[in-house]
């Protein structure tokens, strides 16, 4: 059975993505569902070291080039559209009318391994 | 077997050791080797008593101490050889069984099993015989076996000869155990299995004979190279002849007391002994030692320095002697005034200063007496520190001259005193050749001087100089000597008096049974320089090969003549002064024609081959023509056309020219042309009154100004915008840049506020603060020597263009320059940082135009500081009796504080919903299997 993946836009024409690595959860205050939620900034330094900002965290990371390069791909049938993503590259067999569609190619990661630091924004001047 | 052998070693170079000890204790030792008793501890006496009682049963016996030991009169000497030959037996015993065994023809024996029977046979013997004469009865087989096992030790050690001689002297087929009674002396023993044997006895006499031979046999296979008795030899002869050095040292010494007691008595009788003395017992002596002033009167130097450097001496009696001087010191000055004209005629300056200072020392704490070698400049300090009672102590060229020893010699000569001698006299340092002497040591003597001023002196290391100290120098203006020279009393010797010389040498040849006449002395004088010292040697030399001194000798020979350095001043002197005609009359009545010029130094080609003759002795050329033309306008000469100033230029153009060829070139072929441009000065400028000659400085000034003025445009170069500066280099700069720009950067400026000037004066400032930036220019404020405040060119390139006697460039007033430096500060630090942003900020504004409204990155927003403002809800109110006073819509609150909260929210960065919660490394992650119908 073949699963066919198509690039849409033909080779080469695929966007770029990169993956966050980071060593922890991202938790919400008041049970919110992270979906569509502004997570926090992301900036490159000069010497092109990832600096993230979550909340009151400071993440500073580095850029790895993953070993072998990850494909986002959405499930795609032919009668109906449920997309489905998952980071899998594996092609399989499938019914007849499933397709995969690739979104991306991830080929950088950026990990944030090290502990956070706090940024202090306001210090009370009386303690 | 090794480890026997160092042991032996050891034990031998111990016995080495105590050799000479008298009080050698042998117990130790008879300890380590008789094993058991224990009474042996007690004594030698005790030992022996106890051997004489030990039991026969006793089952350890002190084998070798009896053998050895029993005989109470050997004497102590051998004691240790015989205990160090005990030891060595035993061991051998130990060691080499079988030999014996098989000499003994005996079944094969414990040794100690046989030794007891052995023993006790000894023992049994020596009831009969009388106990000083016991022999020791196994004796010769020791000593033989010593001597076997010294060869084995020889083999091992690779001595072969001495191996040899042993192995010659020893028979090893002797027989040495009988079953019959041999005849002589003998002791009787019973072997192992109980028959009876005898072994012989050697006399006693013979055995020492016989030990001794072992002894000798011994030293040659030490460990040191020679033998301790050559060693013991050759340190008794030293020690004699330290000895005989000391006494003859003693009786030198008597020897200079007695002259120096003549001296000063000063008898001529007692002169004459003394040299006759010196006459009879010198043979060998070198002239210049053996006719050496011994006196006063005998100097040969001229009497004026010689008196003025004793004086110098007498001034130092105060500090030294404890002496009054100053009643002395008046008469002098009186009679110094006279002196001192008589002085000025001679030198035309004065050279003594007569003052003591607070310490009663002479102002003046060193002599430096300078002149050419050979004129007696050592002589006189000896003699004359000898005449004034001092002690001489002469630091020399060929001493080491380093400042750590020099210091310590100094200070060894001026703080102590030698208390050992009869007549202790306070020293006198006398440091020759000071010329030679490194910066950093004439450095130290200077502070040594130069310690006078702080009241704590005494308390300082070394304390102040108390001591006179006389430096003696060939050249005086060696730099290292140039701050000496400032605090020193300097007297320049003068070439000794021909006539006064060449009748000192007249004596010297008449002692000395040579023929010679006055005029070939003073040929020899003239000859050379005057030099006392060369004079002396070439008589000498003469008088080893004839016995008659001629004029035609004196002519002909090469020796004499030294290959000195002149000094420059006296190779320009000879340059610019005619020479004097010569009264050498003497001279003149040789038909030497060949060298006729020679004899007549006025005529042309002597002045030709004397001037080149001192250039050359010079040796610095470039020095010598630099004082030429520096001084050669000095001259008095005629020259009413200057065609002879036109001919020296054009010579030193050809100078120049060669000089320049020869360095770029590196061609020296060149070279000999170069001095003969002194004949051509000589030639015209000479004059019969030497001109006052400058030491050439020009030259010199000239490269200081040049590295000076090179560095200020180099500086103002570095930094000029690049625009201007592309056309330009440093000539081009110099030449043709700065003397416009000076005057451009002097525009007039109306002393009135900026403000107030009109558009096109403001325009004229603007123009000349952007010269002033484009050509790194700027005002700086500087404090003037006389207190007042100037501003000046930064980079001083001012200076560059101006010259002496031009005419004072108007200056901008004080006000306009300190406008003008404010503004190019401004201005410059403005054009940086536009000139830094330069591309980078048009490009960096931009973006931030479009970034700005759409989106602030969280670091870039201003964090506001979270005002803490007191809630009012938070206060309790309360009325006037306590009583809290409960708000009345407790309901509505919380929604308005939700929705204040919200707004807050979005102010505050850092109260973000989403929050990290770091993990540290822990991962939660699960492998999950996927099965394919998922993909499906």
């Amino acid at each position: 059975m073949q699963i066919p993946i198509k690039i849409p836009g033909g080779p080469g024409q695929c966007p770029e993505w990169a993956i966050i690595d980071l060593q922890g959860g991202l938790e919400t205050r008041n049970n919110v569902s992270l979906n569509g939620r502004f997570m926090g900034d992301l900036h490159f330094t000069h010497k092109n070291v990832p600096v993230l900002i979550i909340g009151h965290h400071i993440l500073y990371g580095k850029v790895c080039d993953l070993e072998k390069p990850f494909a986002v791909l959405t499930k795609k049938h032919s009668d109906t559209d449920n997309d489905t993503v998952l980071d899998q590259d594996n092609t399989d067999k499938q019914h007849t009318d499933t397709h995969y569609l690739v979104k991306a190619i991830i080929r950088r990661r950026l990990l944030f391994k090290t502990r956070p630091k706090p940024i202090i924004a306001n210090v009370p001047k009386k303690l | 077997m090794e480890e026997e052998f160092d042991f032996d070693y050891a034990d031998e170079l111990d016995a080495m050791e105590d050799f000479e000890a008298p009080s050698y204790s042998p117990q130790k030792s008879k300890r380590t080797l008789c094993f058991e008793t224990p009474k042996s501890k007690t004594g030698k006496e005790d030992l022996n008593d106890s051997i004489n009682l030990t039991p026969l049963e006793s089952p350890a016996d002190p084998v070798n101490g009896s053998l050895f030991h029993s005989p109470s009169k050997t004497p102590k000497t051998r004691l240790s050889r015989s205990e160090k030959r005990g030891r060595s037996q035993d061991e051998f015993t130990l060691l080499s069984d079988d030999e014996d065994i098989y000499e003994m023809s005996l079944p094969s024996l414990d040794v100690p099993a046989r030794k007891r029977p052995r023993l006790s046979d000894a023992k049994e013997i020596k009831g009969p015989d009388d106990g000083d004469d016991i022999a020791p009865p196994v004796s010769p087989s020791a000593e033989d076996k010593i001597l076997a096992i010294r060869t084995k030790k020889n083999v091992v050690n690779g001595n072969e000869s001495t191996q040899r001689n042993i192995t010659q002297d020893y028979d090893f087929e002797r027989k040495r155990v009988f079953r019959r009674i041999p005849s002589g002396d003998f002791v009787g023993t019973t072997g192992y299995e109980g028959q009876k044997v005898y072994m012989k006895i050697k006399d006693e006499i013979e055995q020492d004979i016989e030990f001794s031979n072992v002894g000798k046999s011994v030293k040659k296979t030490q460990l040191l190279a020679v033998s301790l008795d050559e060693l013991k030899d050759q340190l008794e002869i030293e020690r004699q002849q330290k000895l005989m050095e000391e006494a003859e040292r003693l009786t030198q010494e008597i020897h200079s007391n007695l002259r120096e007691d003549n001296l000063d008595g000063s008898e001529a009788d007692d002169e004459d002994e003394i040299t006759d003395n010196v006459q009879s017992d010198s043979k060998g002596l070198l002239w210049v030692e053996k006719y050496a002033p011994v006196q006063y009167t005998d100097l040969l130097s001229e009497e004026l320095i010689n008196r003025t450097l004793l004086h110098w001496l007498k001034l130092w009696d105060h500090v030294v002697f404890n002496k009054e001087v100053s009643t002395k010191l008046k008469d002098k000055n009186k009679k110094k005034g006279n002196d001192k004209d008589f002085k000025k005629k001679k030198f035309g300056a004065d050279l003594l200063e007569e003052e003591l200072d607070k310490f009663n020392r002479p102002v003046q704490k060193v002599a430096l007496l300078n002149g050419p070698p050979g004129l007696g400049k050592t002589t006189l300090a000896h003699i004359l520190a000898r005449h004034a009672g001092y002690n001489m102590v002469e630091i020399n060229a060929s001493d080491d001259r380093s400042v750590d020893v020099f210091k310590t010699k100094i200070e060894a000569a001026t703080q102590m005193k030698s208390v050992l001698e009869a007549d202790p006299r306070p020293n006198c340092l006398v440091i020759d050749e000071i010329d030679g002497a490194p910066q950093p040591a004439i450095n130290m003597l200077l502070n040594l001087i130069k310690k006078t001023d702080e009241g704590s002196g005494k308390k300082k290391e070394g304390g102040i100089l108390l001591r006179p100290i006389i430096c003696i120098c060939n050249d005086q203006y060696v730099p290292s000597l140039r701050l000496l020279r400032q605090n020193a009393m300097v007297i320049t010797f003068p070439q000794t008096e021909p006539a006064k010389l060449a009748s000192r040498l007249y004596e010297v040849t008449r002692k000395e049974s040579l023929k010679a006449d006055m005029n070939s002395l003073l040929a020899l004088c003239e000859k050379t320089d005057n030099d006392i010292r060369s004079c002396l040697n070439t008589l000498q030399f003469i008088h080893r090969h004839c016995k008659e001194l001629s004029i035609r000798l004196i002519q002909t020979m090469n020796v004499g003549q030294k290959d000195s350095q002149r000094s420059l001043f006296s190779v320009w002197n000879d340059i610019f002064t005619l020479p004097r005609p010569k009264r050498n009359r003497f001279l003149n009545i040789n038909d030497l024609k060949n060298e006729e010029w020679k004899v007549n130094n006025t005529s042309d080609a002597a002045r030709f081959q004397n001037v080149l003759q001192a250039t050359y002795s010079s040796g610095e050329y470039e020095k010598v023509i630099q004082g030429l033309f520096e001084n050669y306008l000095e001259c008095k000469y005629k020259d009413p056309k200057m065609e002879g100033l036109n001919f020296a230029l054009d010579w030193l153009c050809f100078v120049d020219r060669t000089n320049q060829y020869i360095a770029h070139k590196q061609d020296y072929c060149l070279l000999p042309y170069i001095p003969y441009v002194t004949v051509t000065f000589h030639m015209l400028f000479a004059s019969n009154q030497a001109p006052r000659i400058q030491y050439p400085h020009s030259q010199y000034e000239a490269s200081v100004k040049l590295t000076k003025s090179q560095n200020l445009v180099t500086a103002m170069m570095t930094d000029m915008i690049p625009s201007v500066r592309k056309y330009l280099d440093q000539g081009k700069t110099v030449l043709e840049v700065l003397p416009p720009l000076m005057d451009i950067i002097m525009p007039t400026l109306r002393p009135i506020n900026t403000q107030l000037y009109s558009t096109r004066e403001k325009e004229e400032l603007a123009q000349l603060i952007r010269i002033m930036i484009a050509y790194n220019m700027t005002y700086l404020q500087e404090k003037s020597p006389d207190g007042q405040y100037i501003y000046s060119l930064d980079p001083k390139v001012d200076e560059v263009v101006k010259f002496l006697g031009m005419k004072q460039q108007r200056q901008l007033t004080y006000a306009a320059k300190q406008l003008i430096a404010r503004e190019t500060s401004e201005r410059s630090v403005g054009e940086e940082v536009s000139r830094n942003r330069g591309g980078s900020t048009s490009l960096s504004s931009s973006n931030q135009s479009k970034t700005d409204e759409a989106f602030i990155p969280n670091h870039k927003r201003r964090l506001d500081p979270k005002a803490v403002s007191v809630a009012p809800e938070e206060v309790i109110v309360r009325d006037f009796f306590g009583r809290i006073i409960k708000r009345k819509t407790p309901e509505a609150k919380p929604k308005q504080t939700a929705g204040g909260e919200e707004v807050k929210k979005k102010k505050n960065v850092l109260n973000t919903d989403v929050w990290f919660h770091f993990k540290g490394g822990f991962s939660n992650a699960v492998r999950r299997n996927v099965r394919v119908q998922d993909f499906l």
